[in-house]
């Protein structure tokens, strides 16, 4: 699946985080979603990148893997799927 | 013009009835003046019996709303006759059967409160304070929660509210209001064996909700309901026959998301609510509790409350 992270920018969000789990608002749709912790930390890395604006791609897959090395490629791209999923990216 | 005040105790049922008719007495609720107007002779009785130990005023130069429980200028004045609520002269629900009016007016001033009241970050939820920390209820109808509510309120606690906890958006204080608890079906007969001196309006037969009636708050809550208090606990309460009670820490951030479901103006504060409901949970221990009688119930908020007087005390 492909994700587009285009124009997101983190001025889009609130967010706060626990030890287990984060809560991010988003502005401009209003709606407030969980994200468990891995989520959350793919949600920052791809706001910091600064290729956002891009569709991610193979090459944006390799770098989060990079960033986050605690987690495996495969949970990168489940996290990712949930972000789509809540209208955070789109597809 | 010299504003006549006191608790409406203090006034005979007769003036208090002619007030309420002419539409001049306004209840003192919380930090709201409501403005009362009725010709119904049980909105009169339920009124006088359930807000007892409220502040009243008599023709008050302001007051925060004007309400009426009337009934409505149509034929079924002679076939079925209905009541309806007013607020501010808008009628915002459709009239109920005339039996009802007494809850009405409760409910009424609940969709009052829900829809106006945005100073205020409003849960649907109840709350009580001991040891000057608040304890927040949230739950779907169903769950116990006005019976938990009802059975702590007479026990110990001091009840804010048992529908709609009220936190101010600057610096998340609960709000008390003091007002009557609403009781339904099996509810009703568990908390008149559980609270034997309490006052009740009418039961009131086959609502959309089933029997129900309305218990007086407690008049120590009403004489205290100017005091406010910090959120120190929120509780997600379920009643389980038979279960065994069972109190158990609860996700944070799962917590937040519960308590925005519950918010009734959370989308309309939109941020604002976002920031408060993560402070409130900051600010609070979250836990899921499970029961099935009352005494257990009360035992485990009593262990609570008290572990954390200890830990205030520095034990």
């Amino acid at each position: 699946m492909i994700h587009s992270a285009e124009g997101l920018r983190s001025s889009f969000f609130a967010h706060r985080s626990w030890l287990d789990g984060s809560v991010v608002f988003d502005r401009r749709s209003g709606y407030t979603h969980y994200l468990d912790a891995e989520t959350m930390a793919v949600f920052l890395c791809i706001l910091n990148l600064p290729e956002c604006e891009a569709n991610i791609n193979r090459e944006t897959l390799d770098l989060l893997a990079r960033r986050i090395p605690d987690m495996a490629e495969v949970d990168i791209e489940q996290s990712l799927q949930q972000l789509t999923r809540l209208n955070i990216f789109t597809n | 013009m010299t504003v006549i005040r006191g608790s409406v105790a203090q006034l005979s049922f007769v003036d208090f009835s002619r007030f309420l008719k002419e539409g001049k007495l306004a209840l003192e609720v919380g930090s709201l003046v409501i403005r009362c107007r009725s010709i119904m002779p049980s909105v009169a009785k339920s009124i006088y019996t359930l807000y007892k130990h409220h502040p009243f005023q008599i023709s008050p130069d302001f007051a925060d709303f004007y309400v009426e429980v009337k009934a409505p200028a149509n034929l079924r004045r002679w076939y079925r006759p209905q009541a309806e609520f007013l607020v501010d002269g808008e009628r915002p629900f459709e009239p109920l059967p005339k039996d009802q009016a007494p809850a009405l007016f409760e409910w009424g001033i609940n969709w009052m409160v829900a829809a106006s009241c945005h100073f205020w970050f409003t849960i649907h939820a109840a709350s009580l304070e001991r040891n000057g920390q608040v304890l927040i209820l949230p739950a779907p109808p169903g769950s116990g929660k006005s019976t938990l509510c009802a059975a702590l309120a007479f026990n110990g606690w001091r009840l804010f509210s048992d529908e709609l906890t009220l936190l101010d958006i600057e610096n998340i204080e609960a709000q008390a209001c003091a007002r009557p608890i609403n009781l339904k079906n099996e509810s009703i007969d568990i908390i008149r064996r559980f609270v034997t001196d309490a006052e009740w309006s009418p039961e009131v037969f086959d609502t959309l909700k089933g029997r129900v009636t309305h218990l007086a708050p407690p008049i120590d809550s009403v004489m205290k309901m100017r005091e406010r208090a910090f959120p120190r606990w929120v509780v997600f309460p379920k009643y389980v026959a038979d279960a065994e009670p069972s109190l158990t820490l609860r996700s944070k951030p799962q917590s937040c998301i519960d308590l925005a479901e519950n918010a009734l103006n959370y989308s309309i504060l939109g941020e604002t609510g976002f920031n408060l409901v993560t402070r409130l949970i900051d600010h609070c221990d979250c836990y899921d509790f499970i029961y099935s009688r009352l005494e257990d119930a009360l035992l485990t908020f009593e262990q609570l409350a008290e572990s954390e007087q200890l830990t205030r005390n520095g034990f």
